[in-house]
């Protein structure tokens, strides 16, 4: 087991010094370290960190530019102030033009996008042409209507995508997620009966995981989700919809495979499960609220459809509805 | 020592580094790496493997590293085991700073992944945790831009920098 040379750790390090004398004539210098180390040592810092790698000398000056997870967020609320926000979005422009042709696995990018929507999309476009397969993205200060780019609705490499953007989301005509297995949704209002349907009942074949948290349906009265492989679903509604919309949206969820639903909100909207023999864990808590035979109805809906579940977790608020139910 | 029987029916093989220093290790052990692993697949066994990348003393830390990683005679790795390991991992690369660059070139050319994953972990943590100065400094990098040129480098990623 022992080798057959030993030696002491003093003389190890005096030793080892000597070496490198001998061979450079100074001590082992990082960026004498071939390429694809050096690569995948930045490819483990935060993506501020390996920018500041640039300055250090020539050498590694665009060596960062090829990290494979960028993220731009601000690390701390006074980041956002308008100055800022100039820098951050020369910041990725810089990235983005630097890139080749090496793929960007993780994008994050949250910042105000005020008169420069045209600008936020050509990096999204940008980003995937680099096959993104992990994009975070959220989008502030936007006025009116949004409409992303239409090549993020068909992008073959995404498998994660996380939207939150407080704006009405005008969808395109074709919408194909071939790859995407988790889909988190954030304060997004949608507007297209039509494509919204196309969005959540065609566009989504393999799709696993979908949260959805204070998303508005808008004026919509009906949603069919039809989602064959979803295993988890996740709806939060906390916010109070605006009262122009009427009463609230039908959400018809079929979902065979489900195992595991979660609902917290105020019952704004009427879900319906079909067929979701798989279930195993729910957790309904509804938000006090106005007690109406309405929403009451809303939660007999719900509950009929957990007939095989074998986890439930309920709120009190969701026994005090049914017991105005019952009367 | 109880494994002593065991071991002495083991099979060993020799390596020598750049400087001619040479190193009996178990051939199991030694196979951590992927180079070793392929020159003794192609029947180097028996004679001496040479390391001329690795001086005398890198290559002795690499083979403490072999010794510790060498899968076990008894099956699956326990998970106190692989705790203990991950423990020792943290202190065989708490080394200065110099020695951590050597061993991640040694780890890059035997092709030692776990090594080189140990190694790479350390040297971005210090350039998590240090400023661009500093980091010159630790790891001995030529400021080769003029001080304009540099002003202008800063500039660019400016935001990288607030």
């Amino acid at each position: 087991m022992e080798t057959s040379c030993l030696i002491q750790e003093p003389q190890k390090k005096q030793k080892l010094n000597e070496e490198d004398e001998d061979i450079n004539g100074n001590s082992q210098c990082l960026a004498d370290l071939p390429e694809e180390v050096l690569r995948h040592i930045l490819s483990l810092l935060p993506t501020r960190d390996a920018a500041r790698t640039s300055v250090l000398s020539k050498r590694w000056e665009y060596l960062w530019a090829t990290i494979p997870n960028l993220d731009f967020r601000p690390s701390l609320p006074s980041d956002w102030c308008k100055s800022n926000r100039r820098l951050l979005m020369n910041f990725v422009e810089r990235v983005l033009c630097l890139r080749d042709s090496y793929a960007i696995k993780q994008f994050t990018l949250s910042c105000d996008v005020l008169r420069d929507a045209a600008r936020v999309n050509t990096w999204i476009s940008a980003v995937v042409r680099h096959n993104v397969q992990e994009l975070n993205i959220s989008l502030y200060e936007i006025k009116g209507e949004f409409s992303l780019p239409y090549c993020l609705f068909t992008c073959k490499t995404l498998t994660s995508l996380h939207l939150r953007m407080l704006c009405i989301l005008k969808l395109p005509s074709t919408i194909w997620f071939s790859n995407l297995k988790n889909l988190t949704i954030e304060n997004v209002t949608f507007s297209d009966e039509y494509l919204t349907q196309q969005f959540f009942s065609g566009g989504l074949p393999i799709l696993e995981k979908l949260c959805l948290t204070d998303c508005s349906w808008g004026a919509l009265k009906v949603v069919r989700l039809y989602a064959p492989k979803i295993h988890s679903l996740s709806i939060d509604e906390d916010e109070w919809p605006d009262s122009s919309y009427g009463d609230g949206c039908q959400i018809m969820i079929f979902a065979v495979q489900l195992k595991e639903f979660k609902y917290s909100g105020g019952l704004f909207n009427d879900y319906c499960l079909n067929n979701s023999f798989s279930l195993e864990e729910a957790k309904i808590e509804a938000l006090p609220g106005k007690k109406s035979a309405q929403i009451a109805h809303r939660m007999y809906k719900i509950l009929i459809g957990l007939s095989n579940i074998k986890l439930l977790a309920l709120s009190c608020y969701v026994l005090e509805v049914w017991l105005l139910l019952s009367l | 020592m109880s494994s002593t029987l065991c071991c002495s029916f083991a099979k060993n093989v020799t390596l020598r580094s750049s400087d001619g220093q040479t190193f009996e290790v178990e051939e199991a052990a030694a196979q951590v790496s992927q180079t070793i692993k392929r020159m003794i697949e192609d029947g180097c066994t028996g004679s001496v493997i040479p390391v001329p990348n690795l001086t005398g003393p890198v290559l002795a830390l690499v083979i403490e590293y072999f010794k510790k990683h060498s899968p076990p005679s008894d099956g699956c790795p326990t998970a106190l085991l692989e705790m203990e390991i991950k423990d020792w991992d943290a202190k065989f690369v708490a080394v200065d700073n110099d020695t951590l660059l050597d061993l991640t070139l040694a780890a890059h050319y035997l092709e030692i992944q776990g090594l080189l994953d140990l190694t790479c972990h350390r040297v971005a943590d210090i350039l998590n945790d240090n400023s661009v100065e500093k980091i010159r400094e630790i790891f001995h990098i030529k400021n080769d831009f003029t001080p304009e040129e540099e002003a202008e480098e800063r500039s660019k990623i400016q935001w990288a920098f607030e």
